[in-house]
């Protein structure tokens, strides 16, 4: 699969949420480059902790996949930040999430 | 802090008179072959006490909670000692489920970094008793325990006459019925979420209701929480007082406000003998007050608290926020897990290991995704809890 800019996964993520909250979309990571300055999530777990935690519950550890980014769609509300996050994997929406 | 006494009082008032009843209940017609099997159950779940921190909190009270806490089993006095010596203190008994009992202020939680911690998720930290069950030494068990692990909180203000009845109610949670029926209600916004969980909740024919348009003013309210054994509430949550005291409504379109559907003070008023209760929303099991400096959570404003002081046999929920998933097939994160607690739960189950089960299946398959869903999956694991006996069953 080709890789896609910046731009075509922000489109395609765009597409998968309200309209309202289009214009407010960011990159937040790309899997499958760099992450842009300030936005990435913290890493989680050592690569040791990860493999001896899939080891433990019966996992084969994913691949990474191309075409793989979070686009955050960032929402101020009267609870507090609900950012939207649309996770992208090869080329295609998997999720769409909120927090609770 | 906005919570009236008044209220609080006659609820504990109720609490003890229910208890009493409860109790009987629990210990009248019992063969002796059904107490050797509970006495075989209780043997195999200890009560992580620190006496002496007790005592500090409520006085002349104090003997009659330790001795309330006796009553639930084998008690492992932990007094003066720090999380991680709890830790090794516990991974050295015997198999079993461990229950921390009281509040953050009895016996701290471990903190540690949320996973998704970044611009789209504020929560820095997560207080987590799953390192309770792991073994020194061995991060992943943190986020699979080895061992069940669950907590009987208090209120973090001292109410010696709750908390006395909350642990009689305990006391007969392992042997408790579960009453028949159902009640779910969710953010409209998390409705396809609210029937992903509703399709694993066993019995589940009950109200299911989508906020907006419900909302906490709405008549019946009480009567259509009470008496229904299973629980599921997908609302949205806040971790700041006094909205913290509530649950959210809230719909997907712009500018749309955010709607009270359930508050504590609602559960205040509500009969949960016997329920048992899982919450997909956020900080619902949230018992300290960061980021806020002021606040203390106690029963009056906190979800899980308030439902296991009016009876629920056992509430789960996260300490932190949620990821709930707004699309088809909506089977991620918190919901996923929450529908594995009552996948495990309906293999009969008791509630800790259940818990332990569901992290762990959960796990199986998160972890085979992407490795950019890694660290949603190990934020919903890590801050996911169990409050209220270790052994309840559905």
């Amino acid at each position: 699969m080709a890789s896609m800019t910046d731009r075509e996964l922000l489109q395609l993520a765009q597409a998968a949420v309200p309209e309202h909250l289009r214009s407010l979309g960011r990159i937040a990571v790309r899997h499958d480059a760099p992450a842009v300055a300030g936005l990435a999530a913290v890493e989680p777990a050592g690569d040791a902790t990860m493999t001896a935690l899939a080891k433990r519950v019966g996992a084969k550890l994913g691949a990474e996949e191309p075409n793989s980014a979070e686009v955050e769609f960032p929402e101020q509300t009267a609870l507090g930040m609900r950012t939207t996050v649309v996770h992208i994997r090869n080329g295609k929406v998997t999720h769409v999430l909120k927090r609770g | 802090m906005t919570r009236k006494q008044p209220p609080a009082r006659r609820a504990a008032s109720r609490a003890h008179s229910r208890t009493a009843r409860s109790s009987r209940r629990a210990h009248a017609g019992q063969s002796a072959a059904h107490q050797k099997h509970q006495g075989k159950e209780a043997m195999t779940a200890y009560f992580v006490c620190a006496t002496s921190a007790v005592r500090a909190k409520y006085g002349s009270a104090a003997a009659g909670i330790v001795a309330d806490v006796a009553a639930l089993g084998s008690v492992i006095d932990v007094s003066g000692q720090s999380p991680e010596q709890i830790q090794a203190k516990i991974a050295a008994l015997p198999a079993g489920a461990a229950c921390l009992v009281g509040g953050y202020d009895l016996i701290p939680p471990f903190i540690r970094p949320n996973p998704t911690h970044g611009s789209q998720d504020d929560d820095a930290e997560i207080p987590t008793d799953a390192p309770y069950g792991a073994t020194p030494g061995h991060p992943e068990e943190e986020y699979a325990p080895e061992r069940a692990i669950s907590r009987i909180p208090d209120s973090a203000t001292a109410d010696a006459a709750e908390f006395s009845a909350l642990l009689g109610y305990q006391r007969a949670a392992p042997t408790q019925t579960t009453p028949p029926g159902s009640y779910e209600e969710a953010a409209d916004e998390f409705s396809g979420a609210l029937q992903y969980v509703h399709a694993a909740i066993p019995g589940a024919h009950g109200p299911s209701l989508l906020s907006p348009p419900a909302k906490s003013t709405d008549p019946g309210i009480t009567k259509n929480l009470s008496g229904h054994g299973r629980i599921h509430i997908l609302l949205h949550g806040a971790n700041y007082d006094p909205d913290w005291a509530a649950l959210w409504g809230h719909g997907p379109g712009a500018n749309a406000p955010f709607v009270k559907a359930l508050t504590a003070q609602i559960f205040d008023r509500c009969d949960f003998e016997g329920t048992i209760v899982t919450f997909s929303s956020c900080y619902a099991a949230m018992l300290d007050a960061a980021p806020a400096k002021h606040g203390a959570r106690n029963s009056g404003n906190q979800v899980a608290v308030a439902c296991l002081a009016h009876g629920a046999k056992v509430t789960f929920g996260a300490t932190r926020s949620n990821w709930i998933s707004t699309t088809s097939p909506y089977d991620g994160f918190g919901p996923r897990l929450a529908a594995e607690v009552w996948r495990q739960l309906a293999r009969r189950q008791p509630a800790a290991e259940a818990l332990r089960l569901a992290k762990a299946a959960y796990l199986k398959v998160a972890l085979s995704q992407s490795p950019g869903d890694r660290p949603y999956a190990l934020k919903t694991v890590l801050q996911a809890q169990c409050y209220g006996h270790p052994m309840a069953k559905l």
